[in-house]
């Protein structure tokens, strides 16, 4: 029993953390163009083989490896979607087509995740697959048999369609079973994205707080600002161990153990995101409201994951289920598997 | 790969823990440790737990403990909660002195104090507050005069937990009377019934006398009795309340039982409950959990080596706001009966003691307020006041 990352995994966070602060930096994000030109870095870096086999140029990882992450790409608002093709599409195609991996994970294939807990797809204009959950079955499908609408995102750098295709037997690459894991995942890891934006929020009111001055002092001198921001960290410092439990249970624990695990994390990185964000506006006085500032895009990014992969309504009902209907109990067999 | 499996030693002693509390935790409640016979009572439950070698199981066996690490140590409070065990009237010795003693303590006083402390025989109470010094610690007055081999201590301090029925206080004195601030003071142990000490009980939100003013009229307390430097008594506060917010005196297991309590009422009286009070409910389940897992990996850092510092700060936010809305949900499932207590309301009047009690927790240990600024000083590097 050891609820600690490995030197390992915190080493290869540490180095996506400063390739990412550095190539995606706030003014990637006022440009709002150039959405997926990190690629063939993100690629080469391994970044998206992190959980594919080292025999298809993966590094054949847990997802305990892979989740600080997807916590550094939120807190930079990555507009590439690395999190979704890497923690949620490389699994899928593992588990059906396992030769086509080093195609994702080379970069070459981009085959993005399609639920109906997450029906808008980011950038699906440039996606050569689909991988669409089905009401009983998981699908693969060619981009030319997928019909895209756009539609358009409050958050700037979401650049979205609605995918829809006619999911016909031939298209059928697995089982029912693969769309639960595909929907655990996509919990798991939006949840830890959103850590990584509470993150951000936090830091951004913070830094302004200690620069703006009124009444002859900074303002994060002032009791009222800093309990604000305490509130927010202390949600944010809750949530991180259910997220990080939730990543750990991955493919380890029972899918239905997992289903939990999953939706608390989001249940609760959702409550920090949204705390957060709306303490950041208001430590940020009317700058925040503005587009003066770059809290918007975090802020507005943090509202886009708050919904997608199941919002904290449909996750509630998961707890409600297994808890109140269900009697799972609470403690040492629940907090981790087997007391 | 993380490694969130209990080894097989770990189930055996959760078994072992789980075998030995099933054979020997009270059939009934005990009363109150909050008078006098209850307290004699969990008195006598320090004794039981002590047969078993249970008193503090962190603690190294030369005083009294068994040595175990602090997985173990959570493995133990799981099954003491899940046994409905009794509450520790001994907490503010083995869980804030001891482990103070341990770091600051000479070899004389570990082996004077420690074992006592163990074994319930010694009970503590804690002299922090003052009159004019709450928040502000660093207000304290009463002053502990050097004279020769004694320490004259003349003042009051207040709010002293379990002070009515204990035998031993620890507190914070001001050794340099020219001193200011948090220079100056020193930690200093003395018996309760020493000569010149008058302990004036305070009647709590339920009417127990749970704590207490305490008197010092020329007070004479030998030197060996200074834990640690003179006029270094800051720093050792310090790291007291580091213990106290930190990891034992609120261990999850506490509030899991409280959940799960709190989830059998739900069930019972759903058809009469609000509709927020099942949101409630689940929050209840998912923050217990959550405060569960914090702790383990907080375990798990300080196993490694690593310490806790102003993160501590979050726990003790987070555990007194979730008690508080804990016991709050469940008043709020009872209806009529909620306001009930005494006999015949065994059942409601512990959610209104649970409640009572809840309010005290934002307040003590430090006030959620002076909580949230040492957050946004320390862990966000905000400018102090």
């Amino acid at each position: 029993m050891d609820f600690r990352f490995s030197q390992d995994a915190l080493d290869l966070a540490d180095g996506a953390r400063s390739f990412l602060d550095g190539a995606n930096p706030p003014e990637r994000l006022r440009s709002e163009d150039g959405r997926d030109s990190l690629w063939p870095q993100l690629a080469a870096l391994g970044l998206l083989g992190v959980l594919a086999p080292e025999s298809a140029g993966g590094l054949g990882l847990h997802d305990d490896s892979f989740v600080l992450i997807a916590e550094a790409a939120g807190r930079v608002c990555l507009p590439e979607p690395l999190v979704a093709l890497a923690a949620i599409s490389v699994p899928a195609v593992l588990a059906t087509y396992p030769d086509e991996v080093g195609g994702l994970v080379r970069g070459d294939h981009v085959s993005p995740p399609v639920h109906p807990l997450a029906p808008y797809v980011h950038d699906a204009d440039k996606a050569d697959a689909f991988i669409i959950a089905g009401p009983d079955a998981l699908y693969g499908v060619p981009s030319s048999k997928a019909r895209l609408t756009p539609v358009k995102s409050i958050d700037p750098n979401r650049n979205l369609f609605r995918v829809e295709a006619d999911l016909t037997d031939d298209l059928k690459v697995g089982g029912a079973g693969l769309c639960a894991v595909m929907a655990v995942r996509g919990a798991t890891y939006t949840a830890a994205q959103l850590l990584g934006l509470t993150d951000a929020m936090i830091q951004m009111a913070t830094d302004y707080a200690k620069e703006r001055e009124q009444f002859g002092q900074p303002i994060g001198g002032f009791q009222a600002i800093k309990h604000h921001l305490a509130s927010a960290q202390v949600k944010l410092e809750f949530a991180r161990p259910v997220v990080y439990r939730a990543a750990a249970s991955l493919d380890v624990d029972s899918i239905a153990r997992q289903q939990v695990h999953a939706a608390h994390a989001k249940i609760a990185a959702n409550e920090a995101a949204r705390f957060a964000s709306e303490v950041a506006i208001q430590v940020h006085g009317a700058m925040g409201y503005t587009f003066e500032v770059d809290l918007h895009y975090f802020m507005k990014r943090a509202w886009a994951l708050e919904t997608i992969w199941g919002d904290t309504a449909h996750h509630s009902m998961i707890i409600n289920q297994a808890v109140i209907d269900g009697g799972l109990d609470i403690g040492p067999g629940t907090t981790f598997d087997a007391a | 790969m993380m490694d969130l499996a209990y080894t097989d030693a770990h189930r055996a002693f959760r078994a072992e823990v789980r075998d030995w509390m099933a054979a020997h935790v009270p059939k009934s409640p005990l009363k109150t440790l909050e008078c006098e016979e209850g307290f004699n009572q969990h008195r006598e439950w320090e004794r039981v737990l002590k047969s078993g070698n249970w008193g503090m199981v962190t603690w190294p066996k030369e005083f009294g403990g068994r040595g175990v690490d602090l997985i173990e140590w959570l493995i133990f409070e799981e099954e003491y909660y899940g046994a409905d065990a009794p509450l520790r009237v001994s907490q503010n010795g083995i869980f804030l002195l001891g482990p103070t003693l341990m770091e600051f303590g000479t070899p004389e006083q570990k082996a004077r104090f420690l074992p006592p402390m163990a074994a319930g025989d010694e009970i503590w109470a804690q002299g922090w507050s003052e009159p004019g010094a709450g928040s502000d610690m660093a207000g304290i007055r009463t002053k502990a005069i050097r004279d020769g081999d004694h320490y004259v201590i003349n003042g009051q301090k207040t709010w002293s937990s379990r002070a009515p029925f204990a035998d031993w206080c620890f507190g914070l004195f001001r050794t340099d009377p020219e001193s200011e601030k948090h220079r100056g003071l020193s930690m200093i142990l003395f018996p309760l019934d020493s000569e010149g000490v008058t302990i004036r009980p305070i009647a709590q939100l339920d009417g127990n006398p749970g704590f207490a003013e305490i008197f010092f009229d020329n007070v004479r307390v030998p030197v060996e009795n200074l834990l640690g430097e003179e006029g270094k008594g800051w720093n050792i506060a310090m790291a007291t309340a580091g213990f106290e917010r930190g990891l034992m005196l609120r261990s999850p297991a506490r509030f899991q039982a409280a959940a799960k309590r709190l989830v059998e009422l739900y069930r019972k009286k759903q058809d009469t409950a609000r509709p927020a009070a099942r949101d409630l409910v689940l929050q209840a389940w998912q923050d217990a959990e959550a405060y569960a897992l914090s702790t383990y990996n907080t375990a798990s850092r300080i196993m490694a080596g690593g310490k806790i510092g102003a993160e501590a700060s979050c726990n003790k936010i987070f555990w007194s706001e979730l008690d508080r809305m804990m016991h709050r949900t469940g008043l709020s499932l009872l209806g009529a009966e909620a306001e009930l207590i005494g006999d015949g309301a065994e059942a409601a009047g512990r959610w209104l003691d649970g409640y009572m009690f809840s309010l005290a927790g934002p307040i003590y240990a430090g006030t959620n307020e002076i909580q949230r600024n040492i957050i946004a000083e320390r862990v966000l590097g905000l400018p102090r006041i």
